[in-house]
């Protein structure tokens, strides 16, 4: 393709303006934008059309290329980011290589933002144009780098995103890695006991999944794993797993761990009951939980040995730390959420009977801290009172979180269908109990939720006061009793005050420790701080890394389903580069002109991208690693002698431009 | 008989994308649709939360990538009236409607819809707009191929005169064909439709016509849409005091659609938003019972629009009465001040329709539904596309309302599904 005869011929340009159905052409005069390209020596068709990215407008330039009336394009329209492929694609079809198109953006550059300006709208249009067609006439066929890519992804962690990708691309024949933090897979939803809208166990819905994972040899589990270093990218990640012995050594049986849990003199507080019990050194979060061996607590552990006396043989305390390094063709990121917690005093969070609505979940669990029982000195609660949007929707300026942790602006999403779900069990089984609900808005959006949750809440005589984004609830605990005081919206701003023996505090959902992994791949982060996609719509799951992609509520709040298929979307993306075995990069990488190049070395001293720059020995020369190379430009700038480019965007194509935009 | 290893069956988002994935990995796609385009619901909409881009540019691109890909094939025009397992395998049967254009030779050059001298009301511009009998379906349609209404042509002969191509493309005794093929592996994405406008009587009666439907205003608002600009129906004034009705047809147990919707919140801020654009001095209210903006960015863009000075009042919209000058009375019940009935005007009111089933995929296929027809999820907690049979999947709305970002994400779920039963359970 790169020596087609087509492209050795004087540049003949086809110039397309789009219409963009309005967006671009209520505002520019398309038509002046086309009469003026047809001006420039070289364009040798220019006109209009209402989308060019439809297929009539596509098919307009594929015609054009075929009939040989044009040999470069230019298509003033949308952002590149949006219809660059789509158009290299129509020039692919009509056999010009993909690289002699120009996108020029006059949609987000002219008319969105010059809306009241129209003459000056399409004066710049016309510029921005102008200097699109001289960089075109410039452009030289490049092909784009194929490298292979190994036909393994490594997964990073197994809360249900990360079981359902794991077990979806295993099914479909890679090998996975599936990498946990913690001794155990189920993430945080192991700790809810019935999951909205069927009521299930998640342990049990866990446990399904924990069969997919060990029944399939292409997965190789590695827990108390975490990443350490990550270098390289799509196609071959090479990734340090910094793996922790689990202390346990073999299988041990009920008995055996009790015994040793049993003769552990450490109680630490239980993470996996929401800290509302205490558990030893030696743990297991519950019954079934998987890999079914139990786990030392590092962090915890006074190396005593009593564990190990009372089970020989089984357990070695010696911490042993292994570095292994592991490499993949993709990488899927499934590291979930924490709970939002609390600080100190927010909503009375400190007090007796002021708990948060994962504690509650965990108390209302038949195997859990109160073996499902929700009392306060032995006896039944009469009322409880639930506050929505803790750590969610929270506004600058009414809510300050202090310098120790960032607002929270986003819905948690969850919330509302689990405390209706939690109040409603708390009908049920303490008959006459007075249920409160001081919301905002009640989001039971999903299936069965309004029905199964608010309509039976509601009904079941609960009672709902309204707060203001800008009037929070106020929180006192006055002997024994919680008092929450707030202007209530749905009585035209009455004051209110309740009296109540439970506070549930419904926290939402933060970004989970995405800060560790965002940064060893240099991934960007959402507003929110949750991992960002590269486009809602047009690439969900995909990061602005290559090869990485995100699954479940390290991206944002979801529950279990919406994770899951997300997942499963993350899932199939990777499993079309690994199926093919190849992926192609684009060949915007930096060239070094070796009969200038004096091998100064500053290149090498500017480049981010480990070794994408770097000196050959032998010739004295800087060389590229194309594959490592990351078209960031910065030897370009400080190379004295002026010997590098980056292909695609060599200096003097920019000057072109620049001249052109100038011009009188 | 042709056999594919996923026949797809509705080409909207959700099942453009589903063929996409599936043909990316290799595997060969029988995408049905049964209008006369692909793109079900999502390319009539004007821009899309959260973002604000314009539909058509997003969508425009998946159409093109579907029928463009060397692992579909589309049929449209074309339902699929039953899918029957046959061991591991299934049997789809397929009715393909008389276009009474020949897809082979029409070119899409609409010579024949400029001569056609009947103008009808155009569905894809939800009855806001007309277009010819013989028409293409619209500008960025795929396929660019002409299709003719029998009910509104007059049978006078123009278009076939007109028509350039040799033989000639109309064909006015073409008849339905019934066709079978074979498939591995089956994803129902068949989508939704919205209640009909009068579906709540208290709403409408009959004769109003400054109450129009969401779907109407997206098209309003649409760039590409009928007028431009958003303009009153009864007499094509700008309008200057704009309501917004959420809940319209959801969330209410007397209509029969007590679920919520779950997208109306959205797309009626993003309307709103879009229309204090366009008329920077129009009033603008949303009446609502609950706003329910739960997805990534979804509540930060609720704030902008109430920072832009859109008006969101908590009220329960009891009636609503046009009167001879299309100005529209409502009685509502203010939920936030004393609760009792008060009266308010508006020049143009938008409802937000309830989201139901657009096909009946359990007669379709014996997978189970809800009472409503939408699909169930059996495995819904971890494996959300699996349906009660094992090699039928689904993607979108056709398993309950949901928006964009939602459904894309199933589509991908679904197309791993399918890729993994056509590997293990029927055979690649
Ligand atoms: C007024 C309005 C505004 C909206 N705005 C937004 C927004 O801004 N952002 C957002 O994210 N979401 C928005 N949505 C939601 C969005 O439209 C849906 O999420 C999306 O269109 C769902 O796609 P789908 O493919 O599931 O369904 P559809 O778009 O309905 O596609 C289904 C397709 O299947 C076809 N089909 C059905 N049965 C058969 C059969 N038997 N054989 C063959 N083909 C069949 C149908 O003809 C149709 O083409 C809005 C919805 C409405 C009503």
């Amino acid at each position: 393709m790169t020596d087609s005869p087509i492209t050795k011929e004087s540049p003949k340009v086809g110039v397309y303006v789009c219409h963009c159905g309005g967006n671009i052409s209520d505002i520019i005069d398309v038509k002046r934008v086309a009469e003026e390209m047809e001006k420039i020596p070289g364009v040798a068709l220019s006109t209009d059309y209402i989308f060019m990215c439809s297929d009539p407008g596509q098919q307009k330039i594929k015609d054009a290329i075929k009939d040989g009336r044009i040999n470069r394009v230019v298509v003033a329209a949308c952002s590149p980011r949006l219809h660059e492929l789509t158009f290299r694609r129509a020039l692919t079809v009509a056999g010009l290589n993909p690289y002699l198109l120009e996108q020029v953006n006059i949609r987000e550059q002219a008319s969105w933002v010059h809306k009241t300006d129209h003459k000056g709208a399409t004066e710049k249009a016309i510029r921005l144009t102008r200097g699109a067609v001289e960089k075109v006439k410039l452009a030289k066929p490049l092909d784009m780098i194929e490298i292979k890519s190994l036909p393994s992804a490594i997964v990073i962690g197994a809360g249900p995103a990360g079981l359902r990708t794991a077990s979806d691309l295993a099914s479909g024949g890679s090998s996975v890695y599936l990498l946990e933090k913690t001794p155990f897979t189920g993430g945080n939803a192991v700790k809810i006991d019935k999951l909205y809208p069927t009521e299930e166990d998640a342990k049990e819905i866990v446990g399904k999944m924990n069969i997919e994972i060990e029944s399939n040899n292409n997965i190789k589990l590695l827990t108390c794993a975490e990443v350490s270093d990550a270098t390289g990218g799509i196609g071959n990640f090479k990734v340090t797993v910094k793996q922790v012995s689990r202390g346990v050594v073999a299988m041990m049986s009920e008995k055996e761990f009790e015994d040793a849990a049993r003769a552990c003199p450490v109680e630490v507080d239980d993470e996996y009951n929401c800290s509302l019990s205490k558990r030893k050194a030696i743990y297991m979060p519950y019954k079934n939980a998987y890999p079914a061996l139990p786990a030392i607590d590092w962090a915890n552990c006074t190396l005593c040995g009593k564990c190990a006396e009372a089970v020989k043989g089984k357990i070695d305390l010696v911490k042993k730390v292994e570095n292994t390094a592991i490499e993949s063709g993709v990488v899927v990121v499934a590291t979930g959420y924490e709970h939002y917690v609390p600080a100190q005093a927010e909503y009375g969070y400190g007090a007796k009977n002021v708990i948060t609505l994962p504690q509650l979940i965990r108390m209302m669990d038949k195997t859990g801290p109160t073996g499902g029982k929700i009392e306060i000195n032995g006896k039944k609660i009469k009322s409880a009172g639930f506050i929505h949007c803790v750590g969610s929707r929270e506004i600058d300026g009414v809510k300050r979180p202090g310098p120790e942790r960032p607002l929270n602006a986003h819905c948690s999403r969850v919330c509302c269908t689990a405390i209706l779900q939690a109040a409603r069990e708390l009908q049920e089984n303490n008959k006459g109990i007075d249920i409160y609900s001081f919301y905002q808005d009640i989001r039971t959006y999903g299936r069965d939720a309004e029905l199964k949750y608010y309509d039976k809440v509601s009904a079941g005589g609960a009672v709902f006061f309204r707060y203001g984004p800008s009037e929070l609830p106020q929180v006192s605990v006055e002997n024994g009793g919680i008092n929450v005081k707030m202007k209530d919206l749905l009585t035209a701003g009455e004051k209110i005050e309740v009296t109540v023996d439970l506070l549930v505090l419904a926290t939402g959902m933060v970004p989970g420790d995405p800060g560790a992994i965002a940064d060893k791949f240099k991934m960007p982060k959402s507003v929110d701080r949750f991992l960002q996609e590269v486009h809602p719509k047009l690439r969900p799951v995909e990061t602005a890394i290559g090869g990485i992609f995100l699954a479940g509520t390290c991206q944002a709040p979801f529950d279990m389903t919406e994770a899951t298929a997300v997942a499963g979307a993350a899932a199939v993306k990777a499993a079309a580069i690994l199926e093919s075995g190849s992926v192609q990069l684009e060949p915007y990488v930096a060239v070094v002109a070796k009969e200038k190049c004096k091998c100064h070395g500053e290149c090498v001293k500017v480049c981010p991208a480990k070794g994408a720059i770097y000196i050959d020995e032998a010739e004295q020369k800087a060389e590229v690693n194309q594959m490592l190379c990351i078209s960031c430009g910065n030897c370009v700038a400080v190379c004295p002698e002026r010997a590098i480019d980056v292909q695609g965007y060599e200096i003097s194509r920019f000057e072109s431009i620049v001249d052109e935009i100038v011009r009188e | 008989m042709k056999k594919y290893h996923t026949v797809v069956i509705g080409a909207g988002i959700a099942g453009m994308e589903t063929a996409i994935n599936l043909g990316n990995q290799g595997y060969k796609v029988l995408l049905v649709e049964k209008e006369a385009s692909i793109g079900g619901n999502m390319i009539a909409l004007s821009k899309v939360f959260p973002t604000l881009d314009c539909s058509s540019c997003i969508t425009t691109p998946k159409m093109s990538e579907a029928s463009h890909h060397d692992n579909i094939e589309i049929m449209t025009y074309t339902k699929a009236i039953s899918v029957i397992k046959e061991g591991p395998e299934f049997n789809v049967k397929l009715n393909k409607k008389p276009r009474y254009v020949d897809e082979k030779t029409c070119i899409g050059c609409k010579k024949c819809e400029e001569v056609c001298p009947v103008y009808a009301k155009h569905e894809f511009e939800r009855e806001t707009g007309s277009r010819k009998a013989i028409c293409i379906p619209y500008t960025t349609a795929i396929p660019q191929i002409a299709v003719l209404d029998p009910d509104t042509c007059m049978q006078c002969g123009k278009c076939y005169d007109a028509c350039p191509t040799e033989p000639k493309s109309i064909v006015f005794d073409q008849e339905a064909v019934e066709l079978e093929v074979k498939a591995s592996s089956v994803v129902m994405s068949t989508g939704f439709t919205l209640t009909a406008k009068d579906r709540k009587k208290e709403y409408i009666n009959g004769s109003e016509k400054n109450i129009i439907t969401a779907f109407q205003m997206e098209r309003l608002l649409a760039p590409s849409g009928p007028f431009g600009s958003v303009m009153r129906p009864s007499d094509g004034k700008a309008p200057e005091n704009v309501a917004f009705v959420l809940c319209a047809h959801s969330r209410d147990r007397s209509i029969g659609v007590p679920y919520c919707s779950r997208v109306c919140c959205m797309y009626s801020i993003k309307q709103a938003m879009l229309l204090s654009g366009a008329l920077p001095l129009c009033d603008i209210t949303l009446y609502y019972m609950d706003i329910r903006a739960f997805g990534k960015g979804y509540e930060q863009f609720y704030r902008n629009a109430e920072a832009m000075g859109i008006k969101f009042i908590k009220a329960k919209v009891a009636k609503m009465s046009e009167d001879k000058d299309g100005i529209v009375e409502m009685k509502i019940e203010e939920i936030e001040s004393t609760g009792a009935p008060v009266s308010v005007k508006h020049d143009l009111v938008i409802m937000a329709n309830g989201i139901l089933p657009g096909a009946e995929p359990g007669k379709m296929a014996s997978i189970n539904t809800d009472e409503y027809g939408f699909i169930s999820q059996e495995k819904m907690k971890y494996d959300p596309t699996a349906t009660n049979i094992d090699g039928i999947y689904f993607s979108g709305t056709a398993a309950g309302p949901k928006d964009i970002v939602d459904t894309i994400a199933e589509a991908g779920a679904a197309a791993m599904k399918a890729a993994n039963y056509i590997t293990h359970g029927a055979g690649k």
